[in-house]
């Protein structure tokens, strides 16, 4: 009788552990770029919560909304149990301490570099069980970038202007400016040194880029006559902003994109 | 604070007023060695600063107006050109315009619509019995204000981070324009604003009396609010959906300039558009160079510099904060 009931136990807890087998973890991902990774490391069946404007993969808009990356929803992360959390940017000291306490494991992802992007996908791998696909894709990341620079070796680096926003006009280094560096450009705004500032128009004059790439909407169309970009037509407005400002595994996409146009 | 002689007063303002558009041409983050000074590119930076110092002088002394008359017709010293809703109704315009139209070139324009609507409302809602009093204007104001930015904040919190940014970008404002047809537009219209507040100058001082007293001196209190009402309007709601909103000035520099020449609006109007074209041309020139290539919202300087200076003139001339 003993017997009989040890092995329905261990039966009973093999089930169980089946019935959990595709919920390693329970993932709250408060940030687009940080779910598009968790979807190419496959633990997209973990996710249990995204942020609303996590659109990326397809499967991203299935899942639990749970408010936006600045104003999560406390409430249904409660609900949600989750056991990690990633963010984007660092939640407020109250709530961060909150979800501690939730048990959950908060991991902020916010590269300032494409190669600090790739280390964080890389650490988040080893911490959710995942090096192989992460170190996967870290290194396809970098082996590509390699290539790109080694083609890019004696040409000339084009001088290159992002617009974020027209008016005001707005502009960003940081992570985008690398992005534009290793694509092979020269980020004429290297010195605005953050993910957005406003820059002055007649320095956009003075600096000349050859090229400028539009993110999203743009209200006015108003570049000066004397930019090399409008003399030559090159001003790029069809990038899509998701694939162009994220760190995230799409970031290669970004570059290659942005090498062709700079070299074209 | 002593009063000074009104018409040294103006021409003084004006000298100064004269040198700041000079420096605000010629001052700027890029320069331009002097052999490059035939260069296309030397001509579109000229270009864009004009555009945007004529801007920059009509924003001011709009807005300084706006406040003159409104202080007046309120009779309230905290009266100032977005009291009656304008910043708010052209805020939502444009937020909705960046979000639902996005058409280049729209927003603007339904900012500036926004703002209209918005003064239309607020004046039908404060018209009691053919009359407009100034505490159900300041109240139909309030109210409005209050619902907008709670509609404001429900289309914020509704669309995509990338739209967000945009929004707050849009709101922070910015005095840079890139086509000579704003300009002339903002131009035209503060110019025939402040022609129109000018001209009614004696009526703003009976006004500012009480209505009662107004009406004794035979003036026609209703028209001249509703007149008063319509060239303010205007002249904010093109301010604010070109310029964004620009803190403080409307309420400030009215202040001031009473201190220095006195109630009268005949001298009071003219010392106000001249005072405020002076102080936000300072703010604009610090406020694209300081940080170099990047540039300061101007409101953020309007009030950093503003508010002390404000301070400082009402502490020394030791009289109530308002007369």
């Amino acid at each position: 009788m003993k017997k009989i009931v040890t092995y329905v136990f261990i039966y009973v807890l093999f089930a169980a552990s089946a019935c959990f087998a595709g919920e390693e973890y329970r993932i709250v991902s408060l940030a687009p770029n940080a779910t598009e990774i968790l979807f190419s490391l496959d633990l997209g069946d973990s996710i249990v919560g995204v942020d609303e404007y996590s659109n990326f993969p397809e499967e991203a808009r299935e899942i639990q909304k749970v408010g936006s990356f600045d104003k999560p929803n406390m409430e249904m992360i409660t609900l949600l149990r989750p056991d990690i959390i990633l963010v984007n940017t660092d939640l407020e000291k109250d709530k961060a301490d909150y979800l501690g306490r939730l048990g959950a494991r908060v991991i902020k992802i916010s590269p300032k570099s494409v190669e600090g992007l790739c280390r964080d996908i890389e650490s988040l791998g080893s911490v959710l069980g995942r090096e192989t696909e992460a170190g996967f894709l870290a290194q396809d990341m970098r082996q590509r970038i390699r290539r790109i620079s080694e083609d890019n070796g004696g040409k000339t680096r084009p001088k290159v202007f992002l617009q974020l926003f027209d008016d005001p006009l707005v502009t960003g280094s940081s992570f985008m400016g690398d992005i534009i560096d290793l694509a092979g450009g020269d980020n004429i705004a290297r010195d605005v040194k953050d993910d957005a500032g406003i820059f002055s128009m007649e320095m956009l004059i003075d600096r000349n880029p050859d090229i400028i790439l539009v993110m999203g909407f743009s209200d006015k169309a108003g570049f000066p006559g004397s930019i090399n970009a409008v003399r030559n037509n090159r001003i790029y407005k069809d990038l899509n902003p998701d694939v162009f400002l994220r760190p995230g595994p799409r970031t290669i996409e970004a570059i290659e994109r942005l090498d062709r146009i700079f070299h074209e | 604070m002593n009063r000074v002689k009104p018409i040294k007063f103006l021409i003084m303002m004006s000298l100064c007023l004269a040198g700041l558009i000079l420096a605000s041409v010629f001052i700027g983050p890029a320069r331009i060695p002097m052999n490059d000074i035939f260069e296309e590119r030397f001509f579109d930076i000229l270009k864009l600063r004009i555009l945007r110092t004529i801007l920059a002088v009509a924003a001011g002394a709009g807005l300084s107006l706006s406040g003159v008359a409104l202080q007046a017709i309120l009779r309230n010293p905290l009266a100032e050109p977005y009291i009656l809703g304008v910043s708010s109704g052209a805020g939502l315009g444009a937020v909705m315009g960046l979000l639902l139209l996005p058409i280049s070139g729209a927003v603007s324009v339904i900012a500036f619509i926004g703002g209209l609507i918005t003064i239309m409302v607020v004046y039908l809602l404060a018209r009691v019995d053919k009359r407009i009093l100034p505490e159900n204007l300041i109240i139909a104001g309030i109210l409005v204000n209050a619902l907008f930015s709670g509609l404001l904040m429900f289309f914020v919190s509704n669309s995509s981070s990338a739209k967000i940014h945009s929004v707050i970008w849009w709101l922070l404002g910015n005095l840079q324009v890139y086509s000579p047809g704003q300009v002339l537009i903002a131009g035209a219209v503060v110019s025939a604003g402040s022609f129109v507040v000018f001209i009614l100058s004696k009526e703003l001082n009976a006004i500012s009396l009480g209505e009662e007293e107004a009406l004794h001196l035979g003036v026609d209190i209703e028209k001249i609010k509703a007149a008063l009402i319509l060239a303010v309007t205007l002249i904010t709601s093109v301010i604010v959906s070109m310029c964004g909103i620009i803190g403080f000035v409307g309420l400030m520099v009215p202040h001031i300039a009473r201190r220095l020449v006195g109630p009268d609006h005949r001298i009071l109007v003219p010392a106000s558009i001249l005072t405020g074209g002076v102080f936000i041309l300072s703010c604009d020139i610090f406020a694209r160079t300081i940080m170099a290539p990047r540039e300061l919202p101007v409101g953020v300087i309007t009030t950093l510099l503003g508010v002390p200076f404000f301070i400082y003139v009402l502490k020394k001339s030791g009289k109530a904060y308002f007369k």
